[in-house]
């Protein structure tokens, strides 16, 4: 399957790899933070949330970038 | 015009040409003969590093193999994206350089704690995969390539301006404060994939972790990258070889430096700063 920009999907994996990778770190923790009896293991979470908002920020340029590019820009 | 030359961030080097190639190939053999002989010595011949022998939850032979595969898997799609936006060479740099450079630091803090040739104990894995680099898990150093990488490449897209200093240092930011939630999660006893060993009135904690843990993980991802990116043109006006050798030479050189500067850093909060574990509720 191709997508936008005629990008395959291995393309557009790699290319938000930086980001994914960060994402799945956080998804990660989160998930070892479930099997910690002390609720307050979340509040201490939200010191992540400068991370987090970068991590997020990024994808949407990245995003915005792949799909200001003009179909007729490759060759 | 190629996607991922439109999308690159550097100057793109594309293609291997024969310096590469060999490089790869020390390189790769190199790490591959130090894996096998840590591994072989962690698991059967546990009492050359005096590995502690410490039961632990969720580590069995498939917890340690899904690690290591997730981290391979993630290290190989960030490699594929240094590769396409900075060309083979600065590639091989950055993965091998982290690699090696944070593995060595993490292994100098764990065996000299161990052996008592540093002032303090400091801390020791209990899991995260199967192979090994000395007394660190394969999946962590990787972990810290997929982390390195990501983070610069963040900092680059957010300030696309910024120079090797402060996007390095922005970087830093986010893996520390990263580190913030990570090694409270990681060292509590539901997980314990790493231990440490220094006691809670020996030196200031923050939520139960040492103080100049935080710190080291700013300067750590703070001294490679700022090294990465000011290499990215020394090949062109010295060559690569001499280029790699310097490479090489910076990463030994940071290494001591960084050491010595992280042994005097808790020396210092353990003379200035009082004892005390801020903590947000226990944790």
């Amino acid at each position: 399957m191709k997508e936008h920009n005629d990008r395959s999907w291995f393309d557009s994996l790699v290319a938000y790899s930086p980001i994914l990778a960060l994402l799945l770190g956080w998804v990660t923790l989160a998930g070892k933070a479930t099997k910690i009896d002390n609720p307050y293991i979340w509040v201490v979470g939200l010191t992540t949330i400068p991370a987090l908002l970068a991590i997020i920020y990024s994808g949407i340029i990245v995003y915005r970038h792949t799909h200001q590019q003009r179909p007729d820009s490759q060759s | 015009m190629n996607i991922a030359r439109a999308n690159a961030v550097s100057t793109l080097e594309p293609g291997w040409d024969a310096f590469d190639l060999k490089l790869i190939k020390i390189l790769g053999t190199i790490l591959a003969i130090i894996l096998v002989v840590s591994t072989y010595l962690h698991f059967w011949v546990p009492d050359v590093f005096r590995v502690p022998q410490t039961p632990v939850p969720d580590n069995t032979f498939w917890d340690m193999l899904f690690m290591e595969v997730l981290t391979l898997v993630m290290s190989f799609l960030c490699g594929m994206h240094c590769y396409r936006n900075f060309g083979p060479y600065a590639t091989m740099l950055f993965f091998v350089g982290s690699f090696v450079f944070t593995g060595l630091m993490e292994n100098l803090m764990i065996i000299t704690g161990r052996f008592g040739l540093i002032p303090f104990e400091s801390y020791y894995f209990n899991k995260g995969g199967l192979t090994l680099f000395f007394e660190v898990p394969t999946s962590v150093c990787l972990g810290w390539f997929v982390l390195a990488y990501s983070s610069v490449y963040i900092a680059g897209v957010i300030f696309p301006k910024s120079g090797a200093v402060a996007r390095a240092a922005i970087a830093s930011f986010i893996c520390m404060d990263i580190d913030l939630w990570s090694d409270p999660i990681m060292t509590n006893p539901a997980n314990m994939f790493w231990t440490w060993l220094q006691g809670r009135s020996a030196t200031t904690h923050v939520f139960s972790i040492p103080l100049y843990n935080f710190v080291a993980w700013f300067g750590i991802i703070f001294f490679f990258e700022v090294l990465w990116l000011k290499t990215q043109g020394w090949h062109r006006s010295i060559g690569k070889e001499t280029a790699t050798a310097r490479f090489f030479l910076w990463i030994l050189a940071l290494i001591a430096i960084y050491l010595a500067m992280v042994i005097g850093l808790e020396l210092l909060i353990r003379a200035t700063l009082p004892h005390v574990n801020y903590t947000i509720g226990g944790v």
